[in-house]
């Protein structure tokens, strides 16, 4: 089975460290959302229209791997 | 050999403060549903997919205040590793509102599983499932350690740090970049 790069794990587990790390980014930031999906669109779209460069920094891989 | 359902452990909370409970009681749900529902159902076990049921406890604030347990139905499906991965959020006030807080925890993580089985299977009905309830052995899950040590809870992004202890990955980051 081909592993992520990612951290040496597969992609199901990276996906689920994102999932978990969107949620508390979001989270601390008083993001609303219903799921997700939202939050990472939220978070993309921050990415986009003016999150702090530290912020888009530590986001970056992990859009990264929405698009995937 | 892995199993073909796998339950992931989250919380929003902090090391400190999310539910201590042991990693043996998520094994214990995995092999009981695979065994007790899954292979009486035909369902999954035959499958290609490998399910990874991610369970969020999440903690209160203003804007994430459910009420009850949230299930996500559209998976996210990852093909490189035939993984579907379903999302269910668990407000930790229901934990906290408890009188057994132990034991409430383990009725939600139950009550999680049964949600996404019944919502994503039609052969998977609720009182199956409550029926079902009955034959887990709660005496040998109340019999496990609560609170668990830090290491035998195995949350999803617990790490050990250099000195060795258990961190949330994501709390180390956050701390990088001064959230």
């Amino acid at each position: 089975m081909r592993r992520n790069p990612f951290l040496g794990m597969l992609k199901a587990k990276a996906l689920e460290f994102e999932s978990k790390f969107i949620l508390t980014y979001a989270k601390a930031s008083g993001v609303p959302m219903a799921n997700l999906k939202e939050a990472a669109e939220w978070a993309e779209a921050y990415g986009i229209s003016g999150l702090s460069e530290k912020a888009i920094k530590v986001l970056e891989p992990f859009l990264r791997l929405v698009k995937l | 050999m892995e199993k073909k359902f796998q339950i992931v452990q989250s919380s929003t909370n902090t090391i400190e403060l999310r539910p201590p409970i042991s990693w043996k009681v998520r094994d214990y749900l995995e092999d009981f549903i695979i065994e007790k529902v899954l292979k009486e159902k035909q369902i999954v076990v035959s499958s290609q997919w490998t399910i990874h049921l991610h369970l969020f406890f999440d903690s209160y604030s203003p804007r994430f205040n459910y009420e009850n347990i949230h299930f996500f139905y559209k998976p996210r499906t990852v093909k490189e590793n035939m993984v579907k991965i379903y999302n269910v959020f668990i407000p930790e006030k229901l934990i906290n509102e408890a009188e057994s807080k132990y034991e409430k925890t383990i009725e939600l993580m139950y009550e999680a599983v049964s949600i996404f089985l019944t919502s994503t299977y039609k052969k998977v009905g609720k009182e199956f499932m409550s029926e079902s309830w009955k034959q887990v052995d709660m005496k040998y899950l109340l019999a496990l350690p609560f609170p668990a040590a830090v290491e035998d809870q195995k949350y999803l992004t617990d790490i050990r740090d250099e000195k060795g202890n258990i961190v949330d990955w994501v709390d180390t980051v956050a701390k990088d970049f001064n959230w």
